[in-house]
């Protein structure tokens, strides 16, 4: 579905991916991990177009997304849940989903995704008219996750969703994650919580300080001593 | 000093209302464009006296009034348009004191080149709507028509961005500028329609200013202050605001006139404006909202 090879970015001079290649399959639910600055909010912001890349291939179903512009990279059927949400705060939860839908061929189908999305998240319902700013983390998280969802797309790409949440929130998200992975949807997770989005992830890419480390199922790279080490604390 | 509750007071209070309608949709209109672009318009009174002449000029060449105005709001829509485009975008990145310089000197460009056009001399439109009589007091029809197309303009602009997924994606994109391609928006493009829209209300402005005021190059000199005292006293890009502090001013200008001389409204209402942004330096509702 969505294939990356040799990706480098920059930002200014500072060079943040080194020939970063992977895949995604439809079905798929792929985590790349890493520790802070290791890249993996740069990777997603390459693959949704607000960075472009200096180098390497970018194709998503057959669609050359080098040289897409940003704003039309959604309608290849990527949506991005960005770091931290980035809801509009003093917009009702409304009119968030309504941002989701803004593309001519999302605008077709609001009143159907709405529903859809409603059905999925009942509690949004319940918010529709009040601001997102005023949401709990976790109904942020959802009323986010609800955005990306109004453009029927085929791959959502969730920037670190559990970050800045409450450990018992935490455990929420990762639930909204298992969520739209039964419903279909490919999903690319990016995350530092690695022990919980190994549970939730098929296969994983491990980046460190901008290059692919290692990759594998999730279990392989779950039962691998350094990973453990470095990054599960154990 | 000679201030009464009288019914010349009475009429003083009404005509301020009537003003304010007009000054609200002024604020509007540089409001939309600094509360969602960040760019503060300061020709946007000569793009009002643009508009002006367009529908002077269009009534005379024999089209009828309605639509004379229409052209000139066309005409200032397309104006804003091009501003954006060619002097707004090329700065957009830059300190804002370089967006106030350009503008400034679109101000300086628009009064030369229409003095250069249709000369120094006061020209009237020559419609005449007369009055209507209420309760021995007297109101222009141009002011009262002025009031409700005012109203209807801006309640019009409300259902816009209430209602479309192009006016939500203007109150967007004024809370979060980086993310909009995420939603599949084109930022440079929903600029130009924001900039169209600003230009459209100066347009509807300048339509129902035309019936009340005579033309003149440098009619911008009289309203701009005016506009942007409004709109920084309400908080600059809050268009609730705007809309509060138009009346509040516009009733300061009208019973400054009626107490003291008609010279000294607009002194007072800059003399309330001083103190009060002095103890609220943000304007009365804040900022952007």
């Amino acid at each position: 579905m969505l294939k990356l090879d040799g990706i480098d970015a920059s930002y200014g001079g500072f060079q943040a991916l080194f020939k970063v290649s992977l895949d995604v399959q439809a079905g798929e639910a792929v985590a790349v991990i890493g520790a802070n600055g290791a890249g993996k909010t740069t990777l997603l912001r390459v693959i949704s177009g607000l960075l472009p890349p200096t180098a390497g291939i970018m194709v998503m179903e057959g669609r050359d997304l080098v040289t897409t512009p940003p704003h039309k990279i959604i309608e290849t059927g990527i949506a991005h849940v960005p770091e931290s949400r980035r809801l509009f705060p003093r917009l009702s939860v409304r009119d968030n989903l309504r941002m989701g839908a803004f593309t001519s061929g999302a605008r077709a189908r609001f009143s159907e995704r709405l529903d859809y999305v409603y059905k999925l998240f009942p509690r949004l319902r319940e918010r529709e008219n009040q601001m997102a700013g005023t949401l709990s983390g976790g109904e942020q998280q959802m009323c986010a996750i609800g955005r990306a969802l109004m453009s029927s797309p085929k791959l959502v790409l969730l920037d670190e969703p559990s970050m800045g949440l409450a450990p018992v929130i935490v455990a929420q998200v990762f639930d909204l994650v298992r969520q739209i992975r039964s419903e279909g949807y490919t999903v690319l997770i990016v995350e530092q919580n690695v022990r919980q989005v190994l549970k939730v992830a098929d296969r994983a890419y491990l980046l460190e300080v901008g290059r692919i480390k290692a990759s594998g199922s999730a279990r392989e790279l779950g039962d691998s001593d350094d990973i453990r080490k470095a990054y599960m604390g154990i | 000093m000679d201030c009464q509750l009288d019914i010349f007071f009475a009429e003083a209070l009404i005509n301020g209302l009537l003003l304010a309608g007009l000054l609200a949709l002024l604020a509007l209109g540089l409001n939309v464009v600094f509360g969602v672009i960040d760019v503060v318009w300061i020709c946007y009174a000569e793009l009002v006296m643009v508009g002006m002449y367009g529908i002077l000029y269009a009534y005379k060449g024999g089209a009828p009034f309605l639509l004379a105005a229409l052209i000139g709001i066309l005409v200032v829509a397309a104006a804003g348009a091009l501003l954006h485009y060619l002097v707004i975008r090329p700065v957009l990145d830059t300190p804002p004191i370089n967006q106030l310089l350009v503008t400034g000197g679109v101000l300086f460009f628009l009064q030369a080149a229409a003095t250069m056009a249709f000369g120094i001399e006061f020209q009237n439109i020559g419609i005449r709507l007369g009055s209507v009589g209420f309760a021995d007091m007297s109101f222009a029809w141009a002011r009262v028509w002025a009031f409700l197309v005012a109203l209807g303009g801006m309640f019009a602009l409300w259902l816009f961005l209430k209602r479309t997924f192009m006016g939500t994606a203007i109150r967007a994109i004024a809370q979060d500028r980086q993310i909009m391609p995420l939603m599949g928006v084109d930022s440079r493009k929903l600029y130009l329609a924001t900039s169209a829209i600003g230009g459209g209300l100066a347009g509807l402005a300048a339509a129902l200013m035309v019936l009340q005021y005579d033309i003149y190059p440098q009619i911008g000199l009289q309203f701009g202050p005016l506009i942007f005292m409004i709109c920084v006293l309400g908080g600059l890009g809050n268009m609730i605001g705007g809309f509060i502090a138009a009346f509040i001013i516009s009733q300061f200008i009208a019973v400054g006139s009626s107490c003291f001389h008609t010279e000294w409204g607009y002194a007072v209402a800059f003399l309330f404006f001083m103190v009060a942004i002095f103890i609220r330096p943000q304007g009365l509702f804040g900022g952007k909202s």
